[in-house]
């Protein structure tokens, strides 16, 4: 390792690798170890930039704009992230490269005719060679143990074939690496995407019960009369044989495939999906039921109360507020409205016309309504609680003990129909307490008080017209209001006030809050008496800030056009979302298919985030109907759903577009600005996009910056296609072919390869002109400057039509997407050719393309990166810091870094001479590159997967290609980020 | 179901107005019916009551100037048929033998009469006989130290559970007394 410093490709001067941080991530005690290197990894970028641009840089928003490292790592995140480091290729290939470079000579990558999808990878391993001393390797070594210890924990079975492997190829790292990523990756399959590896979970299930079968038969001999309820019950909790899935697994497994239908333990499924049971403790189930059954006793003896029967006399026409006969009352008020909405219980169900199952259905939901505090009970908890009630009871009254003599067992304990009741009042209990919040009233005294307090603050600078507009609003954009009040002034939570500005007349209360504060001492009372009703009203506005965020960032990510149209035609999402949400679809499907949808909804667990995405598929499902209609007809269509054959396609598909976006869903969230900014350019959205940048602190805009292309892009590598794929499919784009042939084209001009100097000298001119337009378009709206500069900096060498195209590409994101998806091989090429193509630009596509690739190709791509160096060495750093940042595209970041991998060794920008100073602003820029790239990676990962799931489509060099390019940006990223 | 039972309010010839006590207890809303033995005599009491409930069931005391009300008033609430009657009718006043003559007269499950300006409530012969006194403490005739009182009684199926609130010394009390409806 002869070039010190910037570039370096040791791997190891870091702690760890960030790949190893994350696949440590299940078990609980590494957890911690990464909870704790990441902050300090954060601290360390902090210090070093103080270190040189002094505190007020370091607290400047361009230092902060540094994306935080994504902590939060779901399960299935966590078992992609173990993947990165691998190439799944086979081990032949592999080692036939290794071959080939170790024989061939450097001139070998002149050759650029057929052979040019291996020329990158040939390249990269001849550096790798080059480079890597024996030094490194043993590191290497090392990180390997690391590795499979880490993996050990996890899968314990898997490891003891890859170990056998990985001795056998103890020498050939790379080899051991493949052999476990592709078991991993199966694993993988299996187990994130539950429902698509269907066939195999059931696979799996099937097998247990042939293993318990020996015990079934034993049980039978001993005592004959057992139901099939309770051999079932021991089957799953208290089988002697080992399983070979845990129990929640398996019964997980079952709601996603739809099993759970007929299983008779879909009520305990139940309970222990929601929490209500402790799936580890099964030997104090009995103790916890009990417990429940106690706790409901007692709340039903507190709160039934009546002054009736008791002994001591009441004064029932006492005013007192402690009276109990005015508790008595109220609560009869409370019985009143529960008892009306009883009777419209799904009136066609005879069950729910049963006396005694309404009168035990109104208890509950009285005892319930006393518990829940303010909210109370609210129209729609019924709604709730009638599949409970009657899954309970046709359970508890189907199980009967057989045989009387025997002694009682735990299964009789928990179906004792005495208790129906009780538990199923416990386990509704647990169901709220994910739903209440979205019961919450619409504050309208609240909103009233608020809109007041608008009104005083009209007076100060901004127009008074737009508060007029506020006061006429309706109910719920009232409501909204009070959330961007509320959250505008704390700019940690301004993700959430993104989604509630596109609400309407956001601008004015947005704008408001710092100004009445200094114009009007006499509101400023007043105003905090507002903040803690505010509080609650955001609280209350939960359901509300959920529908806009399932439309305004979830719908239009998955599917633009629809949310275009959706948007065009003015229905608000609360109109429908509201019902479905609240009533978890409850009045959209029949009885039996919505038990079947909640089985998937809980066994997904996680606050029932599955709702989000089960909302989407089923508006994908009717989209079609949706975009060939009117406003009326289309409403029309959205509240009257229509009947679905088989509800688990709709599940299925919620699954699907969960999966696919779960690598980026921390993305998703601090991501917001972008998507709100395209909200098909209207007056308001502009405005709200003023109010962002001046409003929203420095947190936001750096997240809002880097990526602006990363949501719609994440909407494609999705792999999710509307049922009625009407998107261009991947055959029929024209520039399909021609990219896919050009893509794995930095290798396709070898001078730039073996003149690295040169590269950079003619692009300092281009420099200089995507820097220009970067900075003028920054001084308009800041979220808009960074998509704009990213088009222009992707196009800068064809510097006609960026000038054009800038504003067209914030509003046809999703264009651009999908084609980029289809042909995610070429990420590189996708964004300036699919915009041309989308922004109507009357140049044939074809020869536009080929253009922009020869005209372009590396320089123009390597002047991006050393903008960020050129213009540090003239200590112009705060603003090149942000200019440089936003441009680096998707693909242009992944071109970018194989330029670096293959020109640093030698690059002549880094010399050892140069002083400290300046070494470590180099530094700096590099680890911020490394996480902007860091925060790529996981699109990049997706369309991996991607290309992986559609192998037929492709053929079978392309994707491995991509993979190994990947490979390289990892790399790449993994130095750059490891080396402060 | 709420029922009051109030008469003899004699406002304003011998009091000024019900107690301000009273008034608070009365308020719209929680009750349901107002059964009144007449004597009210002016009609600002008349539509206070009214105020209270739209259910005012009212019959003419000796002294009363509305010549409208009838003398007795029989009034189904629940299971129950409640009779009503001022009593200056019955003689001799408040005998009890001469209230449960005009019961079986009437046939009623509860006989409330009025004009003794002495509160009682009694069950004779499984019936349940009601004389809520007066609202105001107006002298009466026939007693001295008159209490005010009224009667609330709350109906619930075959059961009637009787509240009597007298006002002792600036002092709202309140008994209870339950009658369950004889087969």
């Amino acid at each position: 390792m002869d070039t010190s410093g910037f570039l370096d490709l040791d791997i190891n001067s870091g702690t760890i690798t960030p790949n190893i941080k994350k696949s440590v991530n299940t078990s609980d005690d590494i957890m911690s170890s990464i909870f704790d290197s990441i902050p300090t990894k954060e601290k360390k970028l902090d210090e070093a930039v103080e270190s040189i641009f002094g505190t007020e840089a370091a607290s400047s928003p361009l230092i902060s704009s540094i994306p935080p490292i994504p902590i939060e790592v779901s399960s299935e995140q966590q078992h992609e992230a173990i993947t990165i480091p691998s190439q799944p290729i086979n081990i032949n290939k592999e080692n036939e490269v290794i071959i080939t470079t170790t024989t061939t000579t450097p001139s070998f990558t002149v050759i650029d005719s057929k052979p040019i999808v291996i020329d990158p990878l040939v390249v990269k391993i001849n550096t790798k060679v080059d480079d890597n001393d024996i030094d490194v390797s043993d590191k290497e070594n090392e990180e390997q143990t690391k590795k499979e210890n880490v993996v050990h924990e996890i899968f314990t079975p898997i490891v003891s074939i890859i170990n056998n492997e990985s001795h056998n190829s103890d020498m050939n790292n790379n080899t051991v690496d493949n052999t476990k990523n592709s078991t991993n990756i199966d694993m993988n399959n299996s187990f994130s995407m539950g429902v698509t590896s269907a066939s195999k979970d059931e696979h799996i299930t099937s097998t247990t019960t042939i293993g318990t079968i020996e015990q079934e038969i034993h049980e039978k001999s001993e005592e004959p009369l057992v139901s099939p309820l309770a051999s079932e019950f021991n089957k799953i909790f208290f089988s002697t044989i080992p399983l070979e899935k845990k129990p929640l697994e398996i019964l997980k497994m079952n709601a996603f495939t739809g099993a759970l239908k007929y299983s008779p333990l879909r009520g305990i499924a139940w309970k222990l999906f929601l929490g209500g049971l402790d799936i580890n403790k099964v030997d104090k189930w009995e103790k916890d039921i009990t417990q429940q059954r106690k706790r409901y006793e007692k709340l039903k003896e507190e709160h039934c109360f009546d002054p009736r029967n008791s002994n001591s006399t009441f004064d029932p026409l006492s005013q007192n507020d402690d009276s109990p006969w005015n508790k008595f009352f109220k609560n009869l008020d409370t019985q009143k409205i529960i008892k009306i909405d009883l009777e419209r219980t799904h009136p066609d169900n005879e069950f729910f016309s049963n006396p005694v199952i309404r009168e035990m259905m109104a208890t509950i939901l009285f005892v319930y309504s006393k518990t829940n505090g303010i909210i109370s009970y609210r129209q729609g908890m019924h709604e709730l609680l009638a599949p409970v009630i009657y899954l309970y009871n046709q359970e508890y009254g189907n199980y009967k003990k057989l045989d009387e003599n025997s002694p009682s067992t735990l299964v009789d304990f928990i179906y004792d129909f005495k208790y129906l009741e009780h538990d199923t009042f416990a386990i509704f209990e647990r169901l709220m307490k994910f739903t209440s919040d979205w019961y919450a009233p619409a504050p309208t005294p609240i909103a009233q008080s608020s809109n007041n307090n608008n009104n005083n603050l009209s007076t100060s600078p901004t127009s008074s017209t737009p508060t007029v507009q506020s006061v006429t609003s309706t109910p719920i954009a009232q409501s909204s209001n009070n959330n961007n009040n509320n959250l505008s002034t704390s700019p940690t939570s301004s993700t959430l006030s993104e989604t509630t500005s596109s609400g309407g007349n956001s601008p004015t209360v947005t704008n408001a809050p710092p100004s009445s504060t200094t114009t009007n001492p006499s509101t400023s009372s007043s105003s905090v008496q507002d903040n803690e009703e505010e509080e609650l009203s955001s609280k209350c506005n939960d359901v509300v800030r959920k529908c806009k965020y399932i439309h305004s960032i979830l719908l239009k990510q998955k599917d633009f056009e629809l949310y275009q149209h959706l948007d065009s035609l003015d229905i608000e999402p609360q109109i429908y979302l509201l019902r479905w949400i609240r009533l978890l679809f409850g009045r959209e499907f029949h009885f039996d298919d919505v038990l079947n949808i909640w089985d998937a909804i809980f066994a997904y667990g996680d606050s029932l985030i599955l709702i989000d995405y089960f909302c989407i598929s089923m508006l994908t499902y009717i989209r079609e109907h949706l975009l060939k209609s009117d406003s009326i007809y289309a409403l029309k269509r959205i509240y009257k759903y229509p009947p679905v054959e088989d509800v688990y396609m709709l599940i299925k598909k919620a699954l699907e577009i969960k999966d696919s976006n779960c690598s980026i869903a921390g993305m998703v969230k601090t991501a917001q600005a972008p998507t709100n900014l395209s909200a098909s350019g209207s007056k308001q959205t502009q405005q709200s996009n003023n109010t962002v940048s001046t409003n929203t602190t420095t947190s936001t805009q750096a997240n809002t910056i880097p990526f602006p292309e990363t949501s719609s892009f994440e909407s494609t590598t999705s792999s999710f296609q509307p049922y009625s794929s009407q998107l261009s499919s991947s055959n029929t784009t024209p520039i399909d072919p021609l990219s896919n042939r050009t893509t794995p084209l930095i290798s396709s001009s070898p001078s730039n390869i073996n003149t690295p100097i040169i590269s950079t000298s003619s692009s300092s001119t281009s420099i200089s002109t995507s820097t220009s337009t970067s900075t003028s378009t920054s001084t308009s709206t800041s979220t808009s400057t960074s998509s704009s500069s990213s088009s222009s900096s992707s196009s800068s060498s064809s510097s006609t039509t960026t000038a054009v195209m800038s504003p067209l590409q914030t509003h046809t994101p999703f264009l651009t997407a999908t084609h980029s998806s289809n042909n995610n091989h070429s990420r590189q090429s996708s964004p300036t050719s699919s915009l041309n193509n989308s922004s109507h630009i009357p140049i044939p596509v074809k020869s536009n393309v080929k253009d922009i690739f020869a005209n372009s190709k590396e320089s123009d791509l390597f002047s991006l990166f050393s903008t960020a160096t050129t213009v540090t060495t003239t200590s112009n750093i705060p603003s090149s810091l942000s200019i440089s940042n936003p441009t680096i595209s998707i693909g242009q970041a992944r071109t970018l870094n194989k330029h670096k991998s293959m020109t640093l060794p030698s690059s002549p920008l880094i010399s050892n001479n140069q002083d400290s100073e300046v070494l470590k602003q180099l530094k700096n820029t590099q680890v911020e590159l490394g996480n902007q790239l860091k925060d790529v990676l996981p699109f990049l990962e997706m369309g991996k997967n991607f290309l992986l799931g559609n192998e037929d489509e492709l053929s079978k060099s392309e994707i491995d290609d991509f993979i190994k390019a990947l490979e390289k940006v990892k790399q790449i990223q993994e130095t750059l980020s490891n080396n402060n | 179901m709420f029922i009051i039972a109030i008469g003899d309010v004699h406002v304003p010839h011998r009091s000024y107005g019900i107690p301000p006590e009273f008034k608070k207890l009365l308020v719209p809303e929680k009750i349901q019916y107002i059964l009144c033995t007449g004597n009210l005599v002016s009609k600002e009491i008349y539509d206070y009551f009214k105020v209270l409930t739209s259910d005012v069931h009212v019959v003419r005391g000796d002294l009363d100037e509305n010549t409208s009300y009838p003398d007795t008033k029989i009034v189904s609430i629940g299971q129950f048929k409640f009779g009503l009657c001022h009593g200056h009718q019955i003689v001799p006043w408040g005998d009890r033998a001469s209230l449960a003559a005009l019961q079986r007269q009437l046939d009623v499950d509860v006989l409330i009469s009025g004009h003794t300006h002495v509160l009682e409530v009694f069950e004779s012969n499984g019936k349940l006989f009601v004389n809520p006194g007066s609202a105001t403490g107006a002298f009466s005739n026939i007693s001295n130290d008159v209490i005010p009182s009224f009667v609330l009684m709350d109906v619930q199926s075959n059961n009637i559970t009787v509240y009597i609130y007298k006002l002792i010394d600036g002092q709202v009390k309140v008994e209870k007394i339950d009658h369950v409806k004889q087969q």
